[in-house]
């Protein structure tokens, strides 16, 4: 009898490498090694094999398909490098959104077939290599294996961030020197994403869920409504600092994807720090090539409704996307006209709207997840019919305990202050600063809250990360 | 080079540390986070060694129709009931050689619902939470070993499953480990008995089918395999081997085909057995069960347990005499005795209790009307001496003795208590306890106020309680 058996199970057949899993991170850590164990020449095919493994993990149809994908993109991607033509680069964005439309709206032709794995991040990344190459931003690459690193690289395929080929192509082909800071920063961010999905955001997922559930209406209703603006920042959060983190222990560095965005005082500078990879990426592929603010107010505003309207339809394709877009659009240009007047207030009076402001968008923008949650515009009249109905709050028909009610005060106080922080500074390399006695009195503390308040064990099953869908 | 090792060194360092840090939380909370509920049936290996002399074992229904305490009260002996929601008879067998390891028992008396397909609706998992507190070494993770690998881990730690207590903590003493038996005495619980309150008045009783006209068929091969070895087991340790099912029946013939099964098997071996569903007639049903779960209210259980109890053959008792386990043998016994007679409008049966039970009794009779000879007979087993139906008396017993007794109403304390006997009632603290018939019985245990039944006999039939049953016993 073997008693580790039942501590650790070792599996029959490869497990899927999902992010939360225990395998993801025993994974992450053996490719860590292996690429530094292996000359800096090779670390490129480590790479590929890390990200086809990742894949076959899932299924043998993600990993043909997402392949099949990627040779294709190679393909154009040599018609550009070789000739910069625009029938090429349109030939190419065209077959690669095919390709994303067909699996996307195939609901509208009564098809279904399993949306291959990140099939939206390699899209993006694709068009974005394809824009870059043809504009000259880069050089691309001809080898297939850097090409397939970059589009297939694992710890963003699943939900992003969405990074560019430059800056991963140069830290793929330097010789690399081990940077223990990074990796050790990584490791953390890992960790850390890991504890914001467990602890805080499943916990809230769980109130939210209970709340709506014991069908009691008014302000608890409108509880469930608020604790979601906060569910999909931090299940959007956590992803992407695991993927960060992973990226980092890899030796590569990603953009922030978010930057305390429900600190924002307007819908504009919400899209500046929500998703970032997304935003920028619209804005450099979409917004600007239509042609941005150089073609007059009008063009502009209409423009701007197109990359929402579009990001809307990325997320899905029923008519509450498109509405979310649209209203998030439409929010960003009544906002230009009514507050551009005010745009030349500052200092004090400007420190006294911004909490206003910061109210105001944090209402709308909370508001406007509705449209994105629920599928249809029936449902979301119910939930603000329910919420008009203004019944008190009620935490204890609801379920929840003393406890559970001082423990919801606690993460909405940390979510408020860490990010308050990381707004301010760079929160890893900050806390990397710390005397050793009070870093590891910090370690300690996250692995006891770990493992007392995090959602996991007993029945409870892990709850993928909305992000992953789309 | 120097450098490179010197990182190598402190990563390493830092892992260790991380996974020292890790492990050492999880080792402390998870003596933190002991189910409490579960605790409280960790029994057996609290139990002093060799202290048991009939050990239980079976599914859920023999937690709910065996009461450890009950079986004390009848016989004198240490039992304890090693049962889980739907166990298995391979977990079963599992548990007997877990109990073998500190207890030498003389019996063991098994039920046998698992055996008959219809277990396989109910959810098993509670036997594997049982194995993750009461049990040990290869015994623990075979019974683990039955669960699909993905659960496995789980049962193993209490943290794992239980560290979603702290939305209910409401003492902050629980983040400071404690050993919960020091605290509560040597033994807690109700040594495996679950109980059930019964309907009042009584209902949900259940008419089990006949099933003995249902052609045996051989047993699952598992099944099989669990019972040759439980019976060797017990033929190697010479104990006695007893089975027997309570008054659910299988529903349908393929169950009761299986059940049949078991008793031909029984019978191979000379095995006694005690099928509650053909004993039901006899006993009136009043081995009534709840109509959801088919689990049997206390006073079925009570009956079980007396009939197990005159039926189970027990040579000499083994154990040493622990004064801890006498008292909370006793202790429950009482207790439940209360919830017993809550229950129960049966005069024979009321008697027949509270001859075992030694908490304060009180008896009120006015002579003149019919009072059957075995009624009579029952009494006198109560009070511990002849009885004269022929003249009144008032009787006060605790603890087995009595206290005072009359053939006119009286008054006395005991136990901080003023019981007042008035020629129609008694008063308890001053307090009717409505005892207003001829023949009246109150029953008082841990200064609780008294159960009380009162009867009033016409022509030959009990106004209360007597015409609901057509038979005595």
């Amino acid at each position: 009898m073997i008693i580790g058996d039942y501590f650790f199970q070792i599996p029959k057949e490869l497990p899927k490498l999902e992010m939360l899993s225990f395998y993801y991170l025993i994974f992450i850590f053996g490719i860590f090694l292996l690429s530094r164990v292996f000359k800096a020449r090779l670390r490129p095919f480590v790479l590929l094999a890390a990200n086809l493994a990742f894949l076959y993990s899932f299924s043998l149809y993600h990993l043909l398909l997402l392949c099949e994908l990627a040779l294709a993109g190679y393909l154009c991607s040599l018609l550009l490098i070789y000739k910069k033509k625009k029938p090429f680069l349109f030939l190419s964005v065209i077959v690669i959104l095919a390709v994303l439309c067909f699996f996307k709206f195939q609901g509208y032709f009564h098809i279904s077939i399993t949306i291959p794995l990140g099939l939206s991040y390699v899209t993006f990344k694709l068009i974005s290599y394809y824009a870059d190459v043809y504009s000259g931003k880069t050089q691309g690459t001809r080898n297939p294996v850097y090409f397939l690193d970059y589009v297939l690289f694992f710890p963003v395929i699943t939900a992003g961030p969405i990074n560019r080929f430059d800056p991963f192509y140069k830290t793929l082909k330097k010789p690399q020197s081990f940077d223990y800071r990074s990796a050790k920063n990584g490791g953390f961010q890992l960790m850390l994403g890991i504890f914001e999905k467990k602890v805080f955001c499943d916990y809230l997922s769980d109130v939210s869920s209970r709340a709506l559930a014991s069908g009691l209406g008014g302000m608890n209703t409108l509880l469930a409504v608020v604790l979601y603006s906060f569910i999909i920042y931090l299940d959007f959060d956590s992803i992407s600092n695991m993927a960060i983190g992973s990226a980092k222990l890899l030796g590569f560095e990603l953009p922030k994807n978010f930057n305390s965005p429900y600190l924002s005082a307007s819908i504009r500078e919400f899209w500046t720090k929500w998703h970032i990879s997304l935003s920028t990426w619209f804005r450099d592929y979409v917004y600007i090539p239509l042609g941005g603010n150089r073609k007059g107010k009008f063009r502009q505003y209409l423009f701007i409704i197109i990359v929402f309207v579009l990001s809307g339809i990325w997320h899905g394709s029923t008519i509450n996307f498109v509405l979310w877009g649209f209203l998030h659009g439409l929010l960003r240009i009544i906002e230009d006209l009514v507050f551009r007047p005010f745009s030349g207030i500052g200092g004090t009076g400007k420190k006294i709207i911004r909490p206003f402001g910061i109210a105001l968008n944090f209402f709308l923008v909370t508001f406007l997840w509705l449209f994105f949650r629920y599928q249809t515009i029936g449902e979301v009249l119910t939930i603000l019919k329910s919420i008009l109905t203004f019944k008190p709050l009620s935490l204890a028909e609801i379920g929840m305990t003393i406890n559970e009610r001082y423990w919801l005060v606690v993460i909405l106080f940390c979510v408020f202050v860490t990010d308050y922080l990381r707004s301010r500074f760079d929160m890893t390399e900050t806390y990397a600063k710390l005397p050793f006695p009070l870093r590891w009195l910090g370690y300690a503390l996250l692995i006891v809250v770990f493992l007392i308040f995090g959602v996991y064990g007993g029945s409870h099953a892990a709850s993928d990360f909305i992000y992953q869908f789309f | 080079m120097l450098k490179e090792i010197k990182t190598v060194f402190q990563i390493a360092i830092k892992t260790c540390l991380i996974v020292c840090l890790l492990f050492g939380s999880y080792q402390y909370l998870n003596r933190v986070f002991y189910n409490r509920e579960v605790y409280r049936g960790e029994t057996l290996h609290s139990l002093p060694e060799n202290s048991l002399d009939v050990l239980v074992l079976g599914s859920s229904h023999a937690q709910y129709s065996f009461v450890p305490s009950f079986f004390y009260q009848e016989t004198g002996l240490y039992s304890l009931v090693l049962g889980s929601a739907c166990q298995p008879l391979e977990v079963s067998y599992e548990m007997l050689k877990e109990a073998l390891k500190t207890q030498d028992p003389s019996v063991v008396i098994l039920e046998v619902f698992t055996a008959m397909p219809l277990h396989y609706g109910c959810l098993a998992d509670s036997c594997y939470v049982l194995a993750e507190y009461q049990m040990t070494g290869e015994e623990k993770y075979n019974t683990i070993g039955y669960l699909p690998e993905e659960k496995r881990s789980q049962y193993l730690n209490d943290f794992f499953t239980y560290h979603n207590d702290w939305k209910t903590m409401e003492d902050i003493d629980r983040l400071l480990p404690r050993n919960a038996l020091k605290k509560y005495g040597l033994v807690t619980g109700d040594f495996g008995y679950v109980y059930q309150a019964a309907d009042l008045p009584p209902v949900n009783w259940w008419y089990p089918l006949d099933n003995g006209d249902v052609e045996a068929v051989p047993l699952e091969e598992k099944d099989l395999d669990s019972l040759n070895k439980i019976y060797d087991l017990c033929q190697k340790e010479g104990i006695n081997l007893y089975l027997y099912k309570t008054a659910i029946d299988g529903f349908d013939e393929e169950n009761n085909a299986y059940l049949n099964g078991v008793w031909e098997w029984a019978k191979e071996r000379n095995i006694p057995y005690t099928d509650f569903c053909t004993e039901a007639d006899d006993m009136d049903y009043a081995l009534c069960i709840q109509s959801d779960s088919a689990h049997a209210f206390i006073n079925g259980a009570g009956l079980i347990t007396q009939v197990l109890a005159e039926r189970v053959q027990v040579s000499d008792s083994k154990h040493t005499e622990v004064p801890e386990l006498t008292e909370r043998y006793t202790a429950n016994g009482n207790g439940y005795t209360m919830e017993y007679l809550a229950y129960e409008f049966n005069p024979y049966r009321i008697l027949k209790r509270l001859a075992s039970a030694s908490g304060m009794i009180m008896i009120r009779y006015n002579s003149g009307e019919y009072f059957d000879d075995r009624l009579a007979e029952y009494l006198s087993k109560v009070i511990g001496k002849e009885f004269d139906p022929d003249s009144d008396l008032y009787l006060l017993m605790n603890e087995g003795r009595i206290i005072a007794e009359s053939s006119e109403p009286f008054k006395e304390t005991e136990s901080g208590h003023t019981i007042e006997f008035t020629a129609d009632d008694i008063l308890f603290d001053g307090e009717s306890t409505g005892c207003k018939g001829s023949f009246s019985i109150a029953y008082s245990y841990d200064s609780r106020f008294p159960v009380a039944h009162s009867f009033q006999i016409s022509g030959n039939v009990w106004e209360i309680g007597y015409d609901y049953y057509t038979k005595q016993e």
